[in-house]
């Protein structure tokens, strides 16, 4: 239940970030360069004297949107590839199968890190390129759930009382499958926030001065040896306070619907 | 006849024959139980009929063209031919949209009449199938097929799944719905007792082969193959007429 509440929050706050952030996430103020805690910068303020509250609500739009982009992406072609592999069967199937197999073996943050380097960095190329890294992780356990209830009678009663396979794959196979479906595709938001935060922690993803959490960490860094941890710790919690959350609901919903976590 | 099936022969992976040069038919209305033990190749007949399985070699053929519609199906496990999303008047109406002209209200008429013939009502339409006893589903299920106003309806071991009282009211609910609406039913079942109830003829298969034919009375009271004899004495029940050779043990 907190775990869904925190998802709703941090939804919320991404959406509104631009009407309801103290102070404007840009607004450089050297003179106020680490201010401590206050009320005025709740969480202080970084090397440029932003407000890191504010900085950090931004943010989250970006470094929420990268992985709902990646998850609705890979959970659509994902799927589609592994009804329609279970559905024909035979040669199909194993030629699908075979291919998930390899690219599964291949790390998909390797995948974008490569991506990002050949076509610039930005949000879009480490963001197309996790997508196509996280197919063969949705694909594989659709497949199989697929296959499962492709097999169940009903699928066989439905064929003889005349429905066509599109009529039975659209209005009782991918309905039946939505409930795993909705598990993995916020078991891989997790996943998904984490490798896009460690792409633009390498500099790989936005630039700034946008404030994406895995950009806010990295930047942060010199400030450590300054003795002001705060930026690089804040953003990391929201990470970590974020995916957590994700993954927690992720599992009760695993177990709610009997959803299968890898 | 509505339904004729001519040598029809079905082997497995190329060398397991499941099925082995069986021929019968049912006329327009009647009804035929197909009887035989476990692994005699029953279901895989009923397969090829409903067109779930080809044939290796042999005919099938229907009296008009060969339409979805005119063959239905009940399977033999309640809990799975139903899909566990669907409410009991969403499954009916599905299937009406698809074989009938019936307009929206049309449809919902329709199915609460289906529900009726069933012995069903209109509190059970809204429930999912997990909510219904076996029974209840196998209701469902019968009412679903019925909803395509089949000629043919093939009932692989409709009942096996359901405890014996249940089976009687099924059973009942068959001959019913048969009065009412003039369909044809192809029976299949490996119990005997079920046979009599229900239908007017009867084959009976082993091992891939139909041995014996005729009504369900020449054969219950006379039958003619040493395996049908061995099939009734394994399944002694009420109403039974007792044998000499029983009576001689007495
Ligand atoms: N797809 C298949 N592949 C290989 N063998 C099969 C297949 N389907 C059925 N068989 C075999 O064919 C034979 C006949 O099976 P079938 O299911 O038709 O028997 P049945 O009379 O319906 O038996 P039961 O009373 O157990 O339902 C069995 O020995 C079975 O193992
Ligand atoms: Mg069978």
């Amino acid at each position: 239940m907190a775990a869904a509440v925190v998802c709703v929050l941090v939804v919320l706050l991404a959406l509104l970030a631009p009407w309801i952030t103290p102070h404007d996430p840009t607004a450089v103020d050297p003179l106020n360069a680490y201010a401590p805690f206050t009320g005025d910068h709740p969480l202080g303020t970084d090397d440029l004297g932003r407000d890191l509250l504010s900085r950090l609500m931004a943010g989250a739009r970006t470094s929420l949107a990268g992985p709902l982009i990646v998850v609705l992406a890979a959970g659509t072609a994902g799927t589609a590839l592994a009804v329609t592999a279970a559905w024909f069967g035979g040669w199909f199937d194993a030629a699908v199968s075979r291919l998930l197999d390899i690219l599964f073996a291949f790390p998909g943050l390797v995948l974008a890190i490569t991506v990002a380097a050949i076509f610039g960095a930005g949000f879009t190329a480490p963001v197309v390129a996790l997508s196509l890294a996280f197919v063969p992780m949705i694909a594989r356990v659709m497949r199989a759930a697929a296959l499962r209830e492709r097999n169940l009678p009903y699928i066989e009663a439905l064929r003889v009382q005349g429905f066509s396979g599109w009529h039975i794959c659209l209005r009782h196979l991918l309905p039946n499958l939505a409930p795993l479906l909705v598990v993995q595709a916020a078991i891989g938001f997790g996943y998904a926030m984490i490798d896009l935060a460690s792409i633009s922690f390498l500099g790989l993803g936005l630039q700034p001065p946008a404030s994406d959490w895995g950009l806010m960490i990295a930047n942060g860094q010199p400030s450590i040896l300054a003795g002001f941890p705060q930026q690089s710790i804040e953003a990391a919690v929201a990470v970590v306070i974020t995916v957590v959350a994700f993954t927690v609901v992720a599992e009760r919903l695993a177990e709610r619907f009997g959803g299968g976590v890898r | 006849m509505l339904l004729e099936v001519r040598d029809l022969r079905k082997v497995f992976k190329g060398r397991f024959v499941a099925v082995d040069g069986v021929s019968f038919s049912v006329p327009t209305g009647g009804s035929l139980a197909v009887v035989g033990e476990s692994g005699s190749g029953k279901t895989t007949c009923a397969r090829i009929i409903t067109g779930l399985e080809k044939a290796t070699s042999g005919t099938v053929t229907i009296e008009g063209e060969r339409r979805a519609s005119t063959v239905q199906m009940v399977f033999q496990d309640p809990y799975q031919s139903l899909d566990r999303r669907q409410t009991v008047t969403s499954c009916l109406t599905e299937v009406l949209a698809h074989h009938t002209t019936l307009d929206r209200a049309g449809r919902a008429a329709r199915s609460a009449e289906l529900l009726n013939l069933v012995g069903l009502d209109e509190r059970h339409g809204p429930a999912l199938p997990r909510a219904l006893s076996g029974g209840q589903r196998q209701r469902v299920a019968i009412a679903r097929a019925l909803a395509a106003d089949p000629k043919l309806l093939v009932l692989d071991e409709a009942v096996a799944a359901l405890d014996v009282s249940i089976q009687a009211q099924i059973l009942n609910l068959l001959v019913d719905a048969r009065a009412a609406t003039g369909v044809a039913y192809l029976f299949i079942t490996h119990d005997l007792s079920v046979v009599q109830h229900v239908c007017e003829d009867v084959v009976v298969m082993h091992r891939g082969r139909v041995v014996e034919s005729g009504t369900v009375a020449e054969v219950l009271s006379a039958p003619s193959d040493p395996y049908t004899r061995k099939l009734i004495g394994s399944v002694p029940r009420p109403g039974w007429v007792p044998t000499r050779e029983v009576n001689r043990v007495c």
